[in-house]
C-alpha cells in the first residue's frame, strides 16, 4: 500500500512538471506560422447565420462566408463576392455583378440564386429567423436572379445604408443543394458548413475554441496568403483574470479588461478603448397604468421625467465604470451614422440633448411634487446578469435620483425575468428600467423605431406622441424618404422631442470595451455599428 | 444482496421519473423564455415556440419528452448552441468533467488519509494540530481562491503548467484545477479521517494487536485503516458526485469546457433541455454513486452484508 502511494505520488509530479515551458500551443509562441490567438468572451450560439443573433456568431460567420460587400476597417462597403454594382439615378435598383470566380468551397460557383435562396430562407417563417424583418427594414421591394451572375434588387424608398447592410450575415448567400442536402445538420459542425469567404472553419468545440484557416478557393485568396494570418484560433475564455494571465504569458494576442483591470493596464502597448454601438438608457414607464403602481402614475407626469434627465452625472457613471465606456448625449451613439451632405457624426451635428444640472433637475422634482401633492418614490428594474457595469452603473443612478429627492428602489433581476417583465406578456410589469439597444445597422432609424407609438414590441414605455411619430414618419416615408437632408434633419427633431422635450427615455451612456492587443497583430476591425472584423487580421512578428 | 440490489434499482427508477417530472414543472415555472432577446417581437416569439413545440400542453411535452429519452433523444439546445443534439453536446463535456473530477478525488484522497493517519499517530502534538490547521482552511477557503492561487503562481509566475485547459495536453493542464477542487475534499476526509482513527487507534483489538507484536504500519492498513473506512466512505459519495458533475466556477477560471458551466448557462438561459438533462444526469450519478457506497459497505465489513441479508 505505501509503495503503491509513493508510485502514484512520483508519477503524478514526473508527469505533472516534465517539460514545463508553459507554452500552451497559441499563436503568440508560433512564430513560424502567421497564426494568431484571439479570446473569444462569448461562445458561438449558431454557425447557420439566419439563426445567431449574437457578435461571436457573426464574427465567426463572417470569416467563412462572404456576402455582396464586405465592409473595411472604417465600416465602408467593399465589393466582395460582387465584383461591381450599378444604381439606378433614383437609387432605387440596385444590379450587382457576381464574380466569375466566386465559388464555394465544394467548386461549385456562387451565383446570383444562392442570394435568392438565402433572402427567400431568410423571411421563410419555417426558419423563425429573429432577423426576418431586417429585409423590410431595408426597404427591400423584390429581388431577383437575372442570370447566374446577376442580382437584381429594388428597393421601396432610396436606403442609404443598405449597401453596408449587404455585408451583415443576415444577407449572406446560401447553397441551396448544399443546405438542403444537409437538412437539420446544417452547420452544426465545421463539416456542416460550405465556405466562400476569406477563412474556413477547421474546428469547433463550443466552450473551448474555434479555428480557421485560409480558403485557398477564395477569389482573393492570393492576396490573404500573401498578407493576412494564415490561421486565427478563437478560444474561449470568460474568466477575465486568467484570461489576463494568458495573454501575459504570450498564449493570446488580445485580451477584453474588465474595469477593475484597466487602471492597472492602461500603459500598457496595445491597449485600446473602443466604443461599442450599445447605447443604454432608462425606458421610463409612462403609458401602463394596469398595475396600478405608484411608479407608473407618477411617471406620467411631465416634470417627474424632466427632474430624471438633469439628475444623473453621466461623466461620473462612465469614470466609476471605467471601462471604456462614454457619457451619452443623447440616444444615438456617437459613430453610428454620418450626415450625407456632410460627412458629420450624427452626435456632433446634435450636440447634447441631455445634460446634468442639480439645481434643474430639483427645481423639477419640486414642481413635480407640487403638482402630485406627494413624493416620488419609484422601482429601478436592471440586468443582474448582464455585466458588473450594469450593477454598478444601476447604482450610481439611484444615488444621484435620490440626491435631487427621488426614493428609489433598485430591482434587479436576471435578464430572462426582466425582459419578461418589461415585455406585452406582463403587461409591461416595471416603473423605470435600465436597458439597452445595440444598432442593427448604421442608420438613426434602428433607434428611433423603437420608440414610435405603433411599435408595440419594442416601445415598452408606451411612449406616445404625435410629434415623434410625424418626424419619424416623415423621415422615413414622407418627405424624408427621397430627400436624405430632410430624412437626416427629420432624425435630428426627433431625437430632441424623445430625449430633451419629453424625457420619455433617459440615456445615460455607450458601452465601451477596455482590450489590450498585441502590437504585433493589427487589422482587428472594431463597428459600432456593424459586426467586428476578424478578416484582415495581419501579423508581424 | 441480490434481491437488495434489484430493490434499489427499481426504486432508483421510479425516483428518476419523478426527478424529471418535478424539474418539468419547475422550468414551466420559471419566468421568461428561452429566448431572451430584447428584439424578438411577439410574433417571432410565437413562432420560436411552435418550431420547438413549446406551445404544446405541459403534460403532452412531458410525455414526448420521455418517449424520445427512451431513443436516446435528449433534444435540442434552445439558445445556448441552437439547434445542437444534447446528447451532443453532453458527451464530450461530461468526459472532461468526469475527468477532472475523478483526479480531484484521486488527490483529495490520498491528501486527505495521510494527512488524517498522521494527525491521529501524532494526537495532541504540534503535527496533528497543523493537520487540524489545514483542514480547516481546506474546508473554509473557497475552491475558486486556491484556483486563482494555484494559477497564477504554479501557471503563471513558475511556468509549471499551463494556465488554461488545453485539449491537446489533457492531463497536465488539468491538474491544477484537479487540485483546487481537490482542496475541499482532502479537508473533509482528513478530518473524519483523524476523528475515526484516534477511536479506533484507543480500542482494545489494537491494543491486543499492539502486544501480539504487529509491526506498526501493518497494523495501521490492516486493522485500524480498515475500520476506518466505512464512515469516510458516506462522505465520499456525495463528495464525488459533487466532483464528478463538474465546478462551474473552476471549469470558467480555467477555461474547461465541462458540464458544470453548460448546466449553469441552462438554468440562466432557460434552456430547457440542457437543464433538464444536466439534472438528470447528476441524479442518475448520484442514485449509482450512493449504490455503490451501499454495496461497498458490505465488502469493507462483512458484518454489514450479514445482517443485511439476515
Amino acid at each position: 500500500m505505501k509503495k503503491l502511494f509513493s508510485l502514484i505520488m512520483v508519477l503524478l509530479l514526473l508527469v505533472g512538471c516534465s517539460g514545463g515551458n508553459g507554452g500552451n500551443g497559441g499563436g503568440g509562441s508560433d512564430a513560424t506560422v502567421r497564426t494568431v490567438t484571439v479570446q473569444a468572451p462569448t461562445p458561438i450560439i449558431s454557425m447557420d447565420h439566419h439563426i445567431a443573433t449574437d457578435g461571436t456568431s457573426f464574427i465567426a460567420q463572417t470569416m467563412i462566408i462572404s456576402g455582396l460587400m464586405e465592409l473595411d476597417a472604417n465600416g465602408n462597403p467593399l465589393p466582395d463576392m460582387a465584383e461591381s454594382y450599378e444604381m439606378s439615378d433614383d437609387g432605387l435598383v440596385y444590379t450587382f455583378k457576381i464574380r466569375d470566380d466566386a465559388n464555394w468551397s465544394n467548386g461549385d460557383p456562387v451565383t446570383a440564386n444562392d442570394f435568392v435562396y438565402g433572402w427567400n430562407r431568410l423571411v421563410d417563417p419555417d426558419t423563425a429567423s429573429d432577423y426576418s424583418w431586417i429585409l423590410e427594414t431595408a426597404c427591400v421591394e423584390s429581388y431577383e436572379a437575372v442570370d447566374d451572375k446577376t442580382f437584381k434588387v429594388t428597393l421601396g424608398a432610396p436606403t442609404g445604408f443598405f449597401l453596408a447592410l449587404t455585408a451583415f450575415p443576415s444577407f449572406f448567400p446560401m447553397n441551396q443543394k448544399f443546405v438542403e442536402e444537409k437538412g437539420d445538420q446544417y452547420s452544426l459542425t465545421p463539416n456542416d458548413l460550405l465556405f466562400n469567404g476569406p477563412y474556413v472553419m477547421t474546428s469547433w468545440t463550443s466552450g473551448y475554441s474555434f479555428e480557421f484557416e485560409l480558403n485557398p478557393n477564395y477569389w482573393n485568396a492570393a492576396e490573404y496568403a500573401e498578407k493576412y494570418a494564415e490561421k486565427v484560433v478563437f478560444r474561449e475564455i470568460t474568466d477575465t483574470q486568467t484570461a489576463l494571465m494568458e495573454y501575459e504569458s504570450g498564449n493570446l494576442d488580445n485580451v477584453t479588461l474588465s474595469g477593475e483591470q484597466v487602471d492597472a493596464n492602461k500603459d500598457v502597448a496595445g491597449f485600446i478603448n473602443k466604443l461599442t454601438g450599445y447605447m443604454y438608457y432608462l425606458s421610463i414607464n409612462m403609458g401602463n397604468n394596469v398595475h396600478e403602481r405608484d411608479g407608473a402614475a407618477n411617471l406620467a407626469n411631465a416634470n417627474v421625467r424632466q427632474a430624471i434627465l438633469y439628475a444623473i452625472d453621466r461623466d461620473e457613471i462612465a469614470r466609476v465604470l471605467n471601462d471604456g465606456s462614454v457619457a451619452a448625449n443623447g440616444i444615438i451613439p456617437i459613430g453610428l451614422a454620418s450626415n450625407p451632405s456632410t460627412g458629420k457624426d450624427f452626435r456632433d451635428d446634435a450636440g447634447a440633448v441631455v445634460a446634468y444640472d442639480v439645481d434643474k433637475a430639483k427645481e423639477y422634482y419640486a414642481a413635480a411634487v407640487a403638482e402630485l401633492g406627494h413624493d416620488v418614490t419609484f422601482e429601478l428594474l436592471y440586468g443582474t446578469d448582464e455585466g458588473d457595469s450594469i450593477i454598478k452603473a444601476a447604482e450610481q443612478i439611484q444615488y444621484y435620483l435620490e440626491q435631487v429627492g427621488f426614493t428609489v428602489n433598485l430591482n434587479g433581476k436576471p435578464k430572462k425575468e426582466r425582459l419578461d417583465l418589461a415585455g406585452n406578456a406582463n403587461d409591461h410589469d416595471y416603473d423605470v428600467m435600465l436597458t439597452r439597444w445595440g444598432p442593427d445597422y448604421g442608420d438613426p432609424q434602428t433607434y428611433m423605431d423603437l420608440f414610435v407609438s405603433t411599435n408595440s414590441s419594442n416601445n415598452d414605455g408606451g411612449y406616445n406622441s404625435a410629434d415623434y411619430d410625424a418626424l419619424v414618419a416623415d423621415a422615413e416615408g414622407g418627405a424624408g424618404a427621397t430627400d436624405a437632408d430632410v430624412r437626416w434633419k427629420d432624425f435630428l427633431a426627433a431625437e430632441v422631442q424623445l430625449v430633451k422635450t419629453d424625457a420619455a427615455v433617459v440615456p445615460v451612456f455607450q458601452a465601451g470595451g477596455a482590450m489590450i492587443i498585441n502590437p504585433a497583430v493589427t487589422g482587428i476591425e472594431f463597428h459600432s455599428a456593424a459586426v467586428d472584423s476578424y478578416r484582415h487580421i495581419q501579423v508581424n512578428r | 444482496m441480490k434481491k437488495y440490489i434489484m430493490k434499489r434499482v427499481l426504486i432508483s427508477i421510479a425516483t428518476l421519473l419523478v426527478i424529471i417530472l418535478v424539474l418539468f414543472l419547475l422550468m414551466d415555472l420559471m419566468p421568461g423564455t428561452p429566448f431572451n432577446d430584447e428584439k424578438l417581437t411577439e410574433a417571432q416569439l410565437a413562432l420560436l415556440y411552435k418550431k420547438y413545440g413549446l406551445d404544446k400542453p405541459l403534460i403532452v411535452r412531458f410525455l414526448l419528452y420521455l418517449k424520445n429519452m427512451l431513443t436516446g433523444d435528449l433534444g435540442v439546445s434552445y439558445a445556448i448552441n441552437k439547434n445542437f443534439a444534447i446528447s451532443d453536446m453532453i458527451k464530450g463535456r461530461l468526459g472532461i468533467s468526469i475527468a477532472v473530477g475523478a483526479m480531484a478525488m484521486i488527490f483529495g484522497t490520498i491528501m486527505g488519509l495521510l494527512l488524517g493517519i498522521l494527525a491521529a499517530l501524532n494526537h495532541n502534538s504540534w503535527i496533528d494540530n497543523l493537520c487540524s490547521v489545514i483542514s480547516v482552511i481546506g474546508v473554509s477557503v473557497p475552491s475558486y481562491v486556491c484556483a486563482l492561487l494555484l494559477c497564477y503562481y504554479v501557471a503563471y509566475k513558475m511556468k509549471l503548467l499551463p494556465i488554461l485547459y488545453n485539449q491537446t495536453m489533457p492531463f497536465r493542464s488539468l491538474i491544477l484545477p484537479a487540485l483546487a477542487l481537490s482542496v475541499s475534499p482532502t479537508a473533509n476526509i482528513a478530518r473524519f479521517t483523524r476523528s475515526e482513527m484516534i477511536d479506533v487507534l484507543n480500542s482494545d483489538y489494537i491494543l491486543l494487536a499492539q502486544s501480539k507484536g504487529i509491526k506498526d504500519y501493518k497494523m495501521i492498513i490492516r486493522h485500524a485503516l480498515r475500520n476506518t473506512l466505512i464512515p469516510i466512505i458516506t462522505v465520499m459519495g456525495p463528495l464525488l458526485v459533487n466532483l464528478l458533475t463538474g465546478s462551474s466556477v473552476i471549469e470558467r477560471i480555467f477555461g474547461i469546457p465541462g458540464i458544470g458551466l453548460l448546466m449553469i448557462s441552462g438554468i440562466q438561459q432557460n434552456d430547457y433541455n440542457v437543464t433538464i438533462a444536466c439534472s438528470f444526469i447528476y441524479s442518475v450519478m448520484y442514485i449509482a454513486v450512493m449504490l455503490v457506497v451501499d454495496i461497498l459497505y458490505g465488502v469493507i465489513d462483512p458484518r454489514i452484508r450479514v445482517s443485511k441479508e439476515g
